[in-house]
């Protein structure tokens, strides 16, 4: 590997910074995600608000984040998008925060209360992916340990 | 049921004089442009009326600006669009005088305050998003879900196109308490100051079966400080006798909440 390294500086400048896929390795587009989980008392459902930016500060559009959140989920959400998620004001900050809308979710919940010593683990381990949160596999074995 | 036409009727057909500015940084132009003056109805929302201001304005900044969000602000706050009308002027009420001074923007838009609206898409989506909401506290069954989805669409278009009767053809199903007597809870939202909005489960009858009025509502969400306070919506202070199920299916805005604001004496 050493040696591999060391061809490569060794090539001629003008051959090295053509190599257009050095560069692009280089750029590292971070994005900052905030999660916030709320208690919808409408709907008696947890619900998920969330906001990303990318690293120049710019909260990402709409389209961004349906691109990224609902890849998962191609076909069946993305008719739904516009009332799955969308940005909402957040009950308590007041600011902008996209939002996975509660309709669903109260269906979903009811039809899992039996089955789930953790309803609320259930309902993020099930939604949290949909928009980029994924939770540490401890959260599932409480639940597991808890369903013995 | 909401039978009182002529209440629903009044309600339906508020509207404020405003005066429309461009924010005098952005003018591009050698002349700056005239204001423009509109009527716009209390029970719609900003991005439904104001197409005409913006094409108006757009020929008056930078060139290189013109496919800009526009937003709007009054005495230095931007006005949150996906709040009715009606409801952004009740809560300024008192510092405004007619016609409601606002400045139009189309840089720098507020992302930390403001909800982006690139499309009326954007307005439908919160409207019916507020519609669902208010079927979820009003009917245990779920009026809204079995409606079809035409019913729904001319919700929309009867506020879009200021069509009283295509819009209530289907609102007075929403209205109605399906079976009960009551919805189970009212719909509403109550506006004070900077603060968030205030927003409780409260039945429209108490537990012996009596009827609720405004003066129990604000009684259970401003404890202590009923002789303090003072109602607005639509631009009046409704009595405080008024019961709550009727102020529900008379005084709501379209989008089936009613919305409250609060001013402290």
């Amino acid at each position: 590997k050493e040696s591999k390294l060391c061809d490569t500086f060794e090539e001629p400048l003008d051959t090295f910074l053509e190599d257009k896929s050095m560069l692009e390795n280089t750029v590292e587009e971070r994005t900052t995600w905030e999660y916030h989980v709320m208690y919808n008392q409408s709907y008696s459902v947890p619900t998920l608000h969330f906001n990303a930016w990318r690293s120049d500060g710019a909260l990402l559009s709409l389209e961004e984040v349906w691109g990224r959140a609902l890849k998962c989920y191609r076909g069946s959400l993305e008719d739904d998008k516009w009332t799955v998620l969308t940005q909402q004001e957040h009950p308590i900050l007041r600011r902008p925060f996209y939002t996975l809308h509660p309709c669903r979710t109260a269906e979903f919940l009811e039809s899992l209360k039996e089955k789930s010593s953790n309803i609320l683990i259930t309902w993020l381990s099930t939604f949290g992916p949909v928009v980029g949160l994924l939770l540490d596999f401890q959260y599932g074995r409480s639940v597991a340990s808890a369903n013995h | 049921m909401a039978n009182d036409r002529e209440v629903l009727r009044e309600i339906w057909e508020g509207r404020l004089p405003v005066c429309f500015q461009l924010n005098s940084e952005e003018t591009y132009s050698l002349q700056a442009p005239d204001a423009y003056y509109l009527m716009v109805p209390r029970l719609s929302y900003f991005p439904l009326v104001t197409d005409k201001v913006r094409k108006h304005f757009l020929k008056y900044i930078n060139p290189e600006k013109q496919e800009a969000e526009m937003w709007l602000d009054f005495n230095g706050q931007p006005l949150r669009w996906h709040y009715p009308i009606g409801v952004l002027f009740d809560m300024y009420a008192s510092d405004i005088q007619l016609p409601w001074n606002i400045t139009v923007h189309f840089d720098k838009f507020p992302e930390d305050e403001l909800l982006h609206c690139p499309s009326r898409e954007v307005v439908e989506s919160h409207f019916m998003s507020c519609i669902k909401e208010a079927d979820v506290l009003k009917h245990r069954s779920q009026v809204v879900s079995n409606m079809q989805k035409k019913d729904h669409n001319q919700l929309w278009l009867g506020l879009q196109n200021d069509k009283f009767d295509q819009f209530w053809a289907v609102n007075r199903k929403l209205m109605e308490a399906s079976g009960e007597e009551v919805f189970k809870y009212i719909p509403f939202r109550c506006y004070r100051g900077d603060g968030p909005f205030v927003q409780h489960l409260v039945r429209p009858v108490t537990e012996e079966g009596q009827k609720k009025t405004l003066h129990h509502l604000i009684s259970e969400v401003f404890p202590n400080e009923t002789d303090c306070v003072h109602v607005m919506t639509h631009g009046i202070e409704p009595p405080w006798e008024t019961p709550l199920q009727w102020l529900s299916e008379h005084l709501s805005y379209p989008d089936n909440f009613l919305h409250l604001c609060i001013q402290t004496s």
